[in-house]
């Protein structure tokens, strides 16, 4: 529920960022979002367009590359990937798990016409 | 073309926060970010350590609501200063909202402001507002299932205050699953067990909170 303000903010970025480059027309915005973060990306790109509308922005696309959650185990050492949210190392099941991916929410690059 | 950019979407109520932040430590005031699903009991258990601490710290409360000021006035009940903010059905309290609300708290006469988040386990997790700790309730009827529904609030609070163990006896919640999934996300994190209703686990929590002020 709270992906309009954060289209508002990824708004504010873009154009921030286009009229310092002196960018006249951008094809889409890459954002990168870990699977962490409470956002929908579907929601988010419903935001954006709504709040683009009549704006130089309107039809910039939103591309949303998704982060998934990257763990390491303190007692293998190993670094695995996960599609949700776990406790247990897969290789060796003990050890604490960090976090070391997943919480990203940035954006990334801008797809300008040549 | 491409042309990388690698900005936080975040990065304007990190900021915010930021500022609040200096504000809050310029007048040495301790903040305490509440948060919890609605009804968990953020209001109750507010009531009950404003009982217990009020003549040993000063405390003053922002409250965020979607609607109403219902909380304000149950607070305010207690001769605390209550600030309400609306956030007309914003999910979440940001930065932003903390600042203009701060205006009209007195900062310099407080020890301790909590800002009751709005009721959500999701959003205001995202967020930050300023403060200095992050504390959580989860109360049993919700279920001993939350942690691994709502992992990022777990991750982040420094305390998770288990609330309603009073109904432990009538409702589906192991207190062991909570703690193992919360201490498992979050290894650090402290947790008490309490019922606001018929009061205990409260002291234990007070005495807590009390040395975090301290420290």
């Amino acid at each position: 529920m709270h992906e309009m303000a954060i289209a508002q903010s990824i708004m504010d970025i873009v154009q921030e960022e286009i009229s310092r480059r002196g960018i006249e027309r951008l094809e889409a915005i890459n954002l990168v979002v870990g699977m962490m973060s409470a956002v929908i990306p579907q929601h988010l790109a419903f935001c954006f367009e709504i709040i683009t509308k009549d704006t130089p922005l309107e039809g910039t696309a939103l591309r949303i590359r998704a982060i998934p959650l990257t763990y390491n185990c303190s007692a293998c050492e190993k670094e695995f990937l996960a599609e949700e949210v776990t406790f247990v190392c897969p290789d060796c099941g003990k050890g604490k798990l960090e976090l070391i991916a997943g919480r990203e929410f940035a954006v990334e690059s801008l797809e300008v016409s040549d | 073309m491409k042309v990388p950019v690698v900005r936080n979407i975040l990065e304007a109520n990190d900021r915010i926060a930021e500022q609040n932040q200096e504000l809050f430590a310029q007048n040495r005031v301790f903040v305490l970010n509440l948060m919890s699903s609605p009804g968990a009991g953020k209001t109750s258990l507010l009531e009950q350590t404003i009982d217990h601490l009020k003549d040993k710290v000063s405390i003053g409360v922002i409250e965020g609501d979607i609607a109403s000021s219902h909380d304000a006035e149950r607070i305010a009940q207690k001769g605390i200063q209550a600030v309400q903010i609306n956030t007309e059905g914003a999910c979440h309290l940001d930065g932003n909202m903390i600042r203009a609300a701060v205006g009209q708290v007195d900062l310099s006469s407080l020890d301790l402001l909590v800002v009751e988040n709005v009721g959500n386990l999701v959003c205001p997790a995202e967020f930050n507002v300023g403060e200095n700790i992050k504390v959580m309730i989860l109360s049993v009827p919700e279920g001993d299932d939350k942690p691994l529904k709502y992992p990022l609030m777990f991750t982040l609070c420094k305390a998770l205050v288990i609330n309603k163990i009073d109904l432990l006896p009538y409702v589906d919640c192991s207190i062991e699953k909570i703690r193992e999934a919360a201490t498992k996300l979050n290894p650090e994190v402290v947790i008490f067990e309490v019922s606001c209703k018929t009061g205990e686990g409260i002291q234990k929590w007070c005495d807590w909170l009390e040395l975090q002020l301290g420290s």
